[in-house]
């Protein structure tokens, strides 16, 4: 994989390649043309009333300054996951470029103009579309050019809350760290962002030098962007009656690894064993965009740990047992959101300590009470944030009395290096990292029960199981078969080795003859 | 014909008159030259017959019709206006902007371009060359022809013409002012001309109407005034040039 050249891997990729970039041009398209259809009458009537002005100036620009993860996260009661919501936010993201540009260009109207199109004749509407509009268009679009180009790079965004395009490469490519699949996304936007900017430039021009204003010209361009327009409804309208005739079963993941890899076991089994339509949505944000899309039921299936569900969605706070954990958060999901935790599949990623094993052996080291005796010679390396969390130093602190020699924060992927080079002696990895086993480390047993448990399980909304029972069948197999030891090959497999999640998921399948 | 009584306008809630007290009658197919200094409300009484300011006091009759009863917009398009200062449209070909009332009252493609290019002509522009060329294309000169063009678009009974020639060179003006003589020989339209330059009044106008403060001074033929001056104004106005003026009115005749 990794010698491949990069022909051949943007040639392996090229149809996934031309389907997220046609879903950016859709994205970009759409949302392009309702920040116009809402934007341009908007700039016209600050133009006209003044009144207004200030107020609408305002909010268009508070809409600019929140961040956009957040505008995409407060859409998602609204608007759901999707290509709804990330236009909607690209379109709210545009409003203020194109709204300043035609108030801009309604302004820079010669009085000239204004007071001959009166003297002729022109009523208020006529006066708007032949003279004002037409004269302030090149000021209009260089406006739609900024907002074009904020709009191209706010889309691969989108990826978060499932509305495809090329973030999803980006976004995948960030969380496996694999720099090609970034470069994938982030090529191809950047040239769309040229081209168009290329070609509004070239409107722009056109239209200012007033060229454009000659009847044939103006009808080539009103022909061209009907084509793109009617291509783009047909391949909208295509997808949609494509799609209908069959069941959709969506399986979300999120963003790392170990998520991909099992999204990839359940959408390939339930690919195999039925004929749904099963679409994969491997880059939701967050457990709260997830949740809330699953609420919707926007999403079907997905991956989740108990933990997570106990502390972050729940607001729990009291540590139980793993399998009291397990006990509560499914009854909690079933009571209150309607989705069905299927049986634990078997490991659990939870924080932990680790030590090389060659230090384990030279100390006697299982557990993390056996640090003791030796904590003024130890230095941790850990992920930023260790030292004031309560499931970190503090916790460390208060349930183990475990004072460190010194703390390092770092990046995880850092950590592993400094562990094994013997920079730290101690490192806070996550129980199913495919570098432990690799780097030789060894977990240190949390006996007093430090760590929440974080066991995973596949979660399924309650009325996909009702009308269609055989998932929870077809899914059933993989309970308890992946152990801490197997999930961390497979995410080596994935991170080190950069075999691709779709792959290991696939070989784990065939392996346990489950396709 | 267009008749107006007592009328006035003002600004600031009659602080201050800009036309005050102005009687006159603009009769059918005659030209009636407005003729006063920068600032003596010639505009401003143009702007009041075709309603684009509103009266402050008087009346205006177009045929014996109060403008009141009009609708402005339509009054707008019933009566032809040459812009001080030209004010073509920018964006719109030659073409187009000669046509741009034709538009506004929804004729065809092929009528509006038929009749721009009979204007063009009219106006002694070659359609040709200059139909789909843009105004910054243009020359001054072939600009001003442009507007009355435009003016005559719909083939108005009235004309308003405010300082056409204004910013012109005297050769060019030479010409546009026999272009205009001609055209009015030809149409016999009920045209009010603006000019502040005497020369021009005598050359163009019918009658001569003198402003000056927003009052009107006197009215008559060129000779009339020339001869009878009313006031201490009408009389200083001509004294510098009484000869060249005397000398034009009778090459006029
Ligand atoms: N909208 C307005 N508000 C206030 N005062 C105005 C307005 N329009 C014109 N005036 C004033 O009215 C007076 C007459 O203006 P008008 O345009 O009629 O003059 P004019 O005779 O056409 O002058 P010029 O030869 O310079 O064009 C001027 O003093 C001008 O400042
Ligand atoms: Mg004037």
């Amino acid at each position: 994989m990794s010698d491949m050249s990069l022909i051949h891997y943007v040639a392996a990729h090229s149809v996934e390649l031309l389907e997220k970039t046609y879903q950016q041009c859709y994205l970009v398209g759409f949302s392009m043309l309702f920040a116009i259809v809402i934007g341009v009458p908007f700039g016209i009537g600050i133009a006209y009333f003044k009144r207004i002005r200030g107020p609408v100036l305002w909010f268009a620009n508070i809409l600019q300054t929140i961040p956009s993860l957040a505008l995409l996260t407060f859409l998602l009661p609204v608007f759901g996951i999707g290509a709804k919501p990330a236009i909607t936010a690209l379109a709210l993201y545009a409003l203020l470029p194109i709204i300043r540009s035609t108030y801009t260009g309604i302004q820079s109207v010669p009085e000239a103009s204004l007071n001959a199109a009166r003297g002729l004749g022109f009523t208020r509407w006529q006066r708007m579309w032949l003279v004002e509009l037409p004269l302030a268009l090149p000021i209009i679009i260089s406006g739609v050019r900024i907002a074009t180009a904020i709009s191209v790079g706010i889309a691969t965004l989108a990826a978060f809350i499932g509305a495809g395009g090329l973030g999803d490469f980006i976004n995948q490519g960030l969380a496996l760290n694999n720099m090609r699949l970034v470069m994938l996304g982030a090529i191809p936007a950047a040239i769309m962002a040229l081209v168009l900017d290329f070609m509004l430039g070239y409107i722009e021009k056109k239209l200012s030098m007033r060229r454009v204003a000659k009847p044939t010209r103006r009808r080539n361009i009103i022909m061209i962007m009907t084509c793109v327009l009617l291509i783009a409804f047909a391949g909208f309208a295509y997808s949609h009656w494509f799609t209908k005739h069959k069941t959709r079963i969506v399986v979300a993941t999120k963003q790392f690894t170990e998520q991909f890899i099992i999204g990839q076991m359940i959408s390939q089994l339930l690919a195999a064993k039925t004929n749904f339509d099963v679409v994969e949505k491997p880059n939701l944000g967050t457990t709260a965009i997830i949740t809330q899309a699953m609420k919707r039921g926007e999403v079907d299936i997905y991956p989740e740990y108990t933990g997570t569900a106990y502390l972050l969605v729940l607001h729990k706070k009291k540590i139980l047992t793993p399998k009291a954990t397990y006990d509560f958060v499914k009854k909690a999901y079933a009571q209150r959101y309607g989705i069905q935790w299927l049986k634990p599949l078997g490991f659990d990623n939870t924080q932990a300590l680790a030590v090389r094993q060659a230090f384990a052996n030279a100390y006697q080291l299982k557990t993390i009470s056996n640090l003791l005796p030796i904590e003024s010679q130890l230095v941790i390396g850990a992920p930023p944030g260790f030292i004031g969390r309560p499931d970190g130093y503090i916790g460390l602190k208060r349930v183990y009395h475990l004072h460190f020699g010194a703390v390092r924060e770092m990046y995880p992927s850092i950590i592993y290096k400094a562990i094994v080079h013997k920079k730290v002696n101690v490192a806070m990895v996550y129980t199913t990292d495919g570098r432990i086993t690799a780097d030789h480390l060894l977990v240190l047993k949390d006996n007093k029960h430090l760590f929440p448990p974080y066991d995973a399980a596949i979660l399924v909304r309650k009325a996909t199981l009702k009308a269609h029972p055989q998932i929870a069948k077809i899914l059933a197999p993989l309970a308890g078969l992946i152990t801490n030891k197997i999930m961390q090959t497979m995410n080596y497999d994935v991170d080190i080795k950069k075999q691709s999640p779709a792959y290991v998921a696939k070989e784990f399948l065939k392996q346990h003859h489950l396709i | 014909m267009i008749k107006l009584k007592n009328v006035a306008k003002t600004y600031d809630d009659g602080k201050t008159f800009v036309v005050k007290d102005v009687s006159l009658t603009v009769n059918k197919g005659e030209t009636l030259v407005l003729l006063g200094s920068s600032g003596s409300g010639k505009s401003t009484t143009l702007k009041l017959i075709n309603r684009l300011t509103e009266l402050s006091a008087g009346d205006i009759e177009i045929n014996g019709q109060d403008i009141k009863s009009f609708d402005p917009i339509s009054l707008r398009r019933s009566i032809g206006y040459v812009f001080q200062g030209i004010g073509l449209f920018p964006h719109m070909t030659i073409a187009e902007n000669v046509a741009a009332v034709l538009r506004i009252l929804n004729y065809s493609i092929a009528e509006r371009r038929d009749q721009a290019y009979q204007l063009l002509n009219l106006v002694n522009l070659d359609p040709a060359k200059f139909a789909d060329r843009f105004p910054h294309e243009l020359s001054g000169g072939q600009q001003q022809r442009v507007g009355v063009a435009r003016a005559l678009a719909a083939d108005p009974h009235f004309l308003l013409m405010d300082e056409p020639f204004g910013a012109l060179d005297a050769i060019t003006r030479d010409d546009l002012q026999a272009e205009v003589l001609r055209l009015n020989q030809e149409l016999r339209k009920t045209i009010v001309f603006v000019t502040h330059d005497i020369f021009e009044a005598i050359r163009l106008g019918d009658r001569i109407a003198v402003l000056h403060q927003g009052q009107l001074q006197q009215i008559g033929t060129s000779h009339d005034i020339l001869a009878n001056p009313a006031t201490q104004f009408v009389e200083d106005l001509f004294a510098k040039s009484k000869m060249q003026c005397a000398n034009l009115i009778e090459q006029e005749k």
